[in-house]
């Protein structure tokens, strides 16, 4: 049984804009796929659907035996603390510490800083940032900004990793990196979904792709 | 177990809010100050009507009727008049307070002397202080006061009683001016903490949109924003008692002299410790309403996107 699961599902914006139309795709559980596109065709649309940052018009997202199309209001923070998401922009809170940005989906999960400590260190050492705890986020490079919101989003062990153009901002050897971080996650059994831009990286990595044009889904490399 | 855990989460979140207080303690201090007098002044007013009652009660409630004799009237036929009147059916007592005695014992209570040197003459009238049988009420002290004022020699009479009705029912009417008054300023300090929790909203949008994606409850973003209203109603309560026993303070000396005139030993009732807590527990509320009122609006509102 896939982990993700889109069927038929559509979504239309309050405008009228169709950003997915009739998009079918599944994920299995530790399996990594990218979705590449043109700008517009829907692919953050498509990642808000499973953060329910958005709901569909029509068709059903199932995730982990869940339909997030029914989802309430009160069972979205249980859905997110599946998931790790990793932003273009980063979204650090820029007033605390490396240390407290990582830590924070298990302090929301309800652990106490001790015992979050050693997980907030492994998940730092996974992403080569280990002794930087202690240094607020404005102090860090784009690249070790991105690979605290990299740590952030795997610290809590969540079953899918997304990520909107992690790389959007970096050069291409750190784009390589952190792509590769990806890919061991992966070997150890999370789901990744990246969107990127970036053909020729995508390519070398050799993974399963999809491309989305104009709110359609077309399995391989072709956009 | 789950006690013991939910009871940690509420301390973190709490010493957190202590220190983001801390951090802009200048803002802070504003709010809590306005919190402070909106609260103290209702309660300063609730002490005065207090106050005023106590002082009312220690009179005694009995009816007593003051005869003030004509100028002219010469001790012998005062004296005469108040034996008659000591006689009547309805009278219970009656004492003669010559113009001399009045006199002397104005100048004591004033502690002043030689009234009679300065104004060349005693101003006093002479006084028949007159006690109505107790089981008559005031219907028939009214009608005594009546029958007593036409008497020869009388020049005027006063039913205290009456002046004690009237100050009670004035208490009762400030009593409910002073709800009045607490209820408008509550809702003064409710719409304060409202608005500085909703500008701690604003600023920390990023930090809860955040918070919200990975994985936090509405619950969980809306505590340290409860408690920081319940932390500002609470300071607000704690400046709001310091300001009133300072008032106190600065009252109760002249009180107590303005009392000794009156040869009463009244003395200036403070805000008790009881009526401290409910203070405290009053203030540390109205924030925590008006905090969920902010957040009930603010918070459903962002959404991460
Ligand atoms: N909140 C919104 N309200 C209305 N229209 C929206 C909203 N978000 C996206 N759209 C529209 O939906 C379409 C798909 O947007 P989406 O952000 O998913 O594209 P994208 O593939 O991520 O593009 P890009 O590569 O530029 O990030 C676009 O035409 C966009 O204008
Ligand atoms: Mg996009």
């Amino acid at each position: 049984m896939a982990l993700l699961q889109f069927s038929q599902v559509y979504k239309r914006y309050p405008g009228g804009k169709d950003a997915l139309k009739g998009v079918d795709f599944s994920l299995d559980a530790g399996e990594m796929t990218f979705i590449t596109g043109h700008s517009g065709a829907g692919k953050s649309t498509f990642l808000k659907l499973i953060a329910a940052m958005e709901k569909p018009t029509r068709g059903g997202v199932l995730f982990d035996h869940r339909n997030l199309a029914r989802l309430r209001r009160g069972q979205i923070p249980e859905l997110r603390r599946k998931l790790g998401i990793i932003f273009q922009d980063y979204k650090l809170l820029h007033d605390r510490t490396v240390f407290d940005n990582v830590a924070l989906p298990l302090l929301i999960a309800g652990l106490r800083r001790q015992e979050a400590a050693k997980r907030v260190r492994a998940a730092l050492d996974k992403v080569g940032l280990l002794g930087k705890e202690r240094l607020l986020p404005v102090t860090l490079s784009g690249g070790e900004q991105q690979r605290v919101g990299i740590a952030r989003a795997v610290v809590h062990r969540p079953k899918l990793l997304l990520a909107d153009e992690p790389t959007g901002n970096l050069d291409p050897a750190l784009s390589a990196e952190i792509m590769d971080i990806f890919v061991e996650f992966q070997r150890v059994g999370v789901a990744v979904l990246v969107v990127s831009h970036d053909l020729p990286l995508v390519k070398a990595m050799g993974c399963r792709t999809v491309a989305l044009s104009d709110g359609r889904l077309i399995e391989g490399l072709s956009a | 177990m789950i006690g013991a855990r939910w009871l940690r989460e509420h301390l973190d979140v709490l010493v957190e809010t202590l220190q983001r207080l801390r951090q802009d303690w200048l803002e802070q201090l504003l709010s809590v100050a306005v919190i402070g007098i909106s609260l103290a002044l209702p309660a300063a007013a609730y002490l005065a009507v207090e106050n005023s009652r106590s002082v009312a009660e220690s009179w005694d409630g009995s009816p007593r009727i003051s005869l003030y004799l004509d100028a002219g009237l010469s001790v012998e036929k005062a004296r005469a008049l108040t034996g008659k009147i000591d006689e009547m059916e309805r009278v219970d007592g009656a004492r003669f307070i010559s113009q001399s005695e009045g006199l002397a014992s104005l100048e004591q209570r004033m502690q002043i002397s030689d009234v009679i040197g300065f104004l060349e003459k005693n101003p006093l009238p002479h006084v028949i202080e007159v006690t109505p049988v107790k089981t008559g009420g005031d219907t028939l002290a009214e009608e005594l006061l009546a029958e007593l004022g036409q008497m020869a020699g009388v020049e005027r009479a006063r039913l205290d009683l009456a002046w004690v009705k009237r100050f009670f029912a004035l208490l009762e009417l400030a009593q409910r001016l002073v709800l009045v008054l607490a209820a408008a300023l509550g809702v003064a300090v409710l719409l304060v903490v409202g608005n500085t929790v909703r500008l701690a909203i604003s600023s920390r949008r990023t930090e809860i949109e955040v918070c919200k994606l990975v994985g936090a409850s509405d619950a969980y973003v809306s505590r340290p924003l409860l408690y920081y209203g319940a932390m500002q109603g609470f300071l607000g309560a704690v400046l709001a008692w310091l300001l009133l026993l300072l008032t106190g303070g600065l009252l109760s000396a002249r009180v107590e002299r303005l009392a000794q005139l009156y040869e009463s030993s009244f003395q200036l009732n403070g805000l008790g410790f009881q009526d401290g807590l409910v203070l405290l527990l009053g203030g540390t509320l109205l924030g925590l309403a008006g905090a969920a009122l902010a957040v009930a609006r603010e918070l459903r509102a962002i959404q991460p996107a």
